[in-house]
């Protein structure tokens, strides 16, 4: 307390400064979206003239800003930057972290389940788990690359200049460029982030409202936008938002958590093809959960693979087996025998309970290098789409693996292996964390070809950090890599093509 | 310990302390937030420890006290192993300010100011953590007042100063999201209230504490989560004490420490017990130190 003043701030968001873009990406109005079939789906009416009553009007608004902020104002121009995508990505991220909470037992040993038709009612929903996590963020960054090319669409439509461009007497609070002003990027970014997440996250409906609110009106004081600008992004997130809401109404993952009865199915199946090589995996907490997470997550709707039973990986080896005897002693190993060092990349890689899950350590990655490549919004969302559609198809797959083969982690039928932390309520063949970690190098590596080798040792090091912790068998950790590769290289063959290149 | 930073014992200029101390610590139920809960996955957490000790009188009037010791957890339930490591250095000087003579007894106002260093790189955030990670300077006053026929009585309360913990990962939640491994600490409070006796012999000494801490801040562990360096922390203990002096030889002194959890706020409602020896002897000073080298007269 005493030292507050002089102690620096632990930041609470990428710190990056305002930059002037690599490239405007003038035809990004013709790239190829994800769900929507162009960038002119629908319809924005043409803007106001810049000498119309109607626009010198909304001018001299943005002029009496000029000089005259607050230090609220001040300071929100100053969080949200330019490029707001970041921003959404992490208040996304911070959701899910604060989200990341299994359900605390009962008195009676029982488990309450989230309800989204009764999201204040202990368990909370959601619990956003690693595959309620990744389909969030494949959601919100699909979302907002679809809105960005629309958006890119109508700018080079009209070529509405900025107002800081209109009026020498507006100086930009961002270095300036030559992006049309109409529709404004960062309302219907706005608009399509913050009714995203309400719809993901119906307990922060308030909080959301509150940061969509300031990151819009901070574009007037920022000098970068008129009110017409504001409400022509607003029509356009308002609408991509309907298209991808649809979707997800429909997408299966509303029967991605089963019930008991259903899930007794999923342990019989497993028994009867594998029951000679291995138990089924059951969860080791006290009390016992009685339904791992999300069984049929598998048969959620991918972006990009097909059938995820076409890239389901063969089965792991038979208890027993010489392959699982070497993998049980390396488990044992480092139970005993661990090195800081190891250690560390377990915590580190960790993105466990409480944090923004591994594909939110990918998100949070990957803001740093379209930092340094000073990527344009509408690129950072295309980063973000891609990195996040293909990771959540690696859970998809990963997921239809996992209960497929229902095999058991390294705990299970031998108490000598102890872990660095808690096991995740879900079977361990193959590896979460390994397929989406390898699905994002992948289309990070070809977004940002001079780093390829770089997220591919990262993918690497936070595969192994799963057999450090001793939560995952080694063969779980590799196995997922080779799939995540495969999925990564589906999803960037698409991006390819979309017209970005 | 022959001494430690919130007592009112005071060795003599050229004395020298060493001391070697056990404590076995133990929680089945822990306070998530406000909530007393067990946890099947932890069962009962027993951290065990051991503490090398050194001692030295500087002057008559100011003390050095230097811990340091090694800690072992361990949990009877779950799949999750335990932590050991060497835990937080601790560094302290020791003064006695004033002391006056008042009604049948004496009255003594001392102080002491010392720093806790992480002496190894454990892991604060560890399930089972053997410390916070952190510094701490911890500037402490203490008021005694010897009574007559061997009845003392102490209050002596200190503010912690806690710089940042460090993590291995640099994202983490607390009521906001975080991209740093550093962890802002909320600075806290202990303070302690104990009655004495010291027998005739000037040999046996025992005593009963009651033991409060509290941070300024900081936020609670939520349903379900698991603890966290920077959690509101709170806790109210009783303790008993006896102490042993020249047993045997003059300057070995044997020692017992117990306390136990009553209320407290995200930590474990723990029940402790600890005991050891220690020698003191003089190395420099006064031709007659002998004839103070025990701490049990009246400097206690």
């Amino acid at each position: 307390m005493l030292t507050q003043s002089c102690e620096k701030e632990i930041p609470s968001y990428n710190g990056f400064e305002s930059y002037t873009y690599a490239s405007l990406d003038e035809d990004g109005g013709t790239w190829d979206p994800i769900l929507l079939t162009s960038g002119a789906d629908t319809a924005i009416a043409a803007p106001e003239d810049v000498t119309s009553d109607a626009y010198l009007a909304e001018l001299d608004e943005v002029k009496g800003y000029v000089g005259s902020l607050n230090a609220d104002e001040q300071e929100a121009v100053d969080y949200w930057g330019n490029n707001t995508v970041i921003r959404w990505q992490e208040i996304a991220q911070e959701l899910v972290a604060k989200y990341n909470l299994a359900p605390s037992p009962n008195e009676d040993g029982s488990y309450g389940a989230p309800s989204s038709a009764n999201p204040s009612v202990y368990p909370y929903f959601p619990f956003a788990h690693p595959p309620y996590a990744v389909r969030a963020y494949a959601y919100l960054a699909a979302a907002q690359y679809d809105a960005l090319i629309t958006t890119w669409n109508y700018k080079y439509a009209y070529n509405r200049p900025a107002p800081y461009k209109v009026d020498g007497s507006i100086t930009p609070a961002y270095p300036d460029n030559d992006l049309p002003s109409y529709p404004s990027e960062d309302a219907a970014i706005a608009e399509v982030s913050s009714e995203m997440l309400k719809f993901l996250f119906p307990l922060e409906v308030d909080y959301i409202n509150g940061l969509a609110q300031e990151c819009r009106e901070s574009r007037k004081w920022a000098g970068m936008n008129v009110e017409s600008d504001l409400v022509a992004g607003d029509g356009i997130g308002g609408y991509v938002f309907r298209q991808y809401k649809a979707r997800a109404a429909n997408d299966s993952m509303k029967f991605a958590q089963v019930d008991a009865a259903t899930y007794a199915g999923y342990e019989s199946a497993a028994d009867l093809m594998f029951g000679d090589m291995w138990p089924h995996w059951e969860n080791l907490e006290v009390p016992q959960r009685p339904v791992g997470i999300t069984p049929a997550y598998g048969k959620v709707k991918t972006w990009w693979i097909g059938s995820p039973a076409d890239v389901r990986p063969g089965p792991p080896p038979a208890v027993g087996s010489a392959e699982y005897e070497a993998a049980k002693d390396e488990m044992l190993e480092y139970t005993k025998n661990a090195t800081r060092e190891q250690e560390q990349l377990a915590y580190f890689w960790g993105d466990g309970f409480g944090t923004y899950a591994p594909p939110g350590h990918w998100d949070r990655i990957a803001a740093d290098y379209i930092v340094q490549y000073r990527y344009n919004p509408l690129r950072t969302a295309r980063t973000f789409a891609y990195l996040n559609t293909a990771m959540m198809d690696a859970g998809i797959s990963c997921w239809d693996t996992k209960y497929y083969y229902m095999y058991p982690r390294p705990p299970q039928g031998n108490e000598d292996i102890l872990c660095l932390f808690g096991l995740p309520n879900f079977p361990s063949y193959t590896s979460g964390h390994s397929t989406f970690s390898a699905a994002a190098a992948t289309v990070l590596g070809y977004v940002f070809p001079a780093e390829a080798s770089l997220f591919e040792s990262y993918a690497q090091d936070a595969a192994d950090s799963r057999v450090y912790s001793r939560i995952h068998w080694r063969f779980d950790s590799e196995v997922g890599l080779d799939v995540g590769q495969t999925i990564g290289e589906i999803a960037t063959a698409v991006a390819a093509t979309d017209g970005a290149d | 310990m022959a001494q430690t930073p919130s007592d009112a014992v005071m060795m003599k200029s050229g004395e020298i302390c060493f001391g070697l101390n056990y404590g076995n610590s133990a929680w089945s139920e822990y306070w998530e937030g406000d909530s007393l809960r067990e946890n099947g996955n932890i069962g009962t957490l027993t951290t065990k420890s051991i503490t090398g000790g050194f001692m030295l009188g500087i002057l008559d009037r100011v003390n050095m006290i230097a811990m340091l010791p090694y800690v072992i957890t361990d949990p009877s339930a779950g799949v999750v192993a335990g932590d050991k490591g060497i835990q937080d250095a601790a560094i302290f000087v020791k003064g006695l300010i004033y002391e006056h003579k008042a009604g049948p007894g004496n009255i003594k106002f001392l102080a002491s100011a010392g720093l806790l260093l992480p002496a190894s790189d454990y892991v604060p955030e560890h399930p089972f953590a053997i410390g916070l990670g952190c510094p701490d300077g911890i500037f402490r006053g203490i008021i005694h007042y010897d009574a007559d026929m061997g009845l003392y009585g102490r209050v002596d309360g200190a503010f912690h100063l806690r710089g940042n913990a460090i993590l291995d990962r640099n994202y983490y939640y607390t009521t906001s999201g975080y991209y740093s491994d550093e962890v802002d600490m909320p600075d806290a409070m202990d303070y302690n209230a104990t009655i004495g006796y010291i027998f005739p012999s000037k040999h046996f000494k025992v005593e009963g504490v009651l033991n409060g801490f509290n941070t300024f801040g900081g936020f609670d562990i939520r349903r379900q989560d698991g603890g966290f360096p920077s959690n509101d922390m709170e806790a109210m203990r009783v303790g008993l004490n006896a102490d042993y002096y020249d047993l045997l030889v003059k300057g070995l002194a044997v020692h017992f420490n117990s306390n136990y959890t009553l209320t407290g706020r995200n930590v474990g409602k723990s029940m402790m017990f600890g005991g050891g020896i220690s020698y003191q002897f003089g190395l420099w000073g006064k031709k007659d130190k002998a004839q103070s080298s025990s701490p049990t007269p009246q400097a206690n």
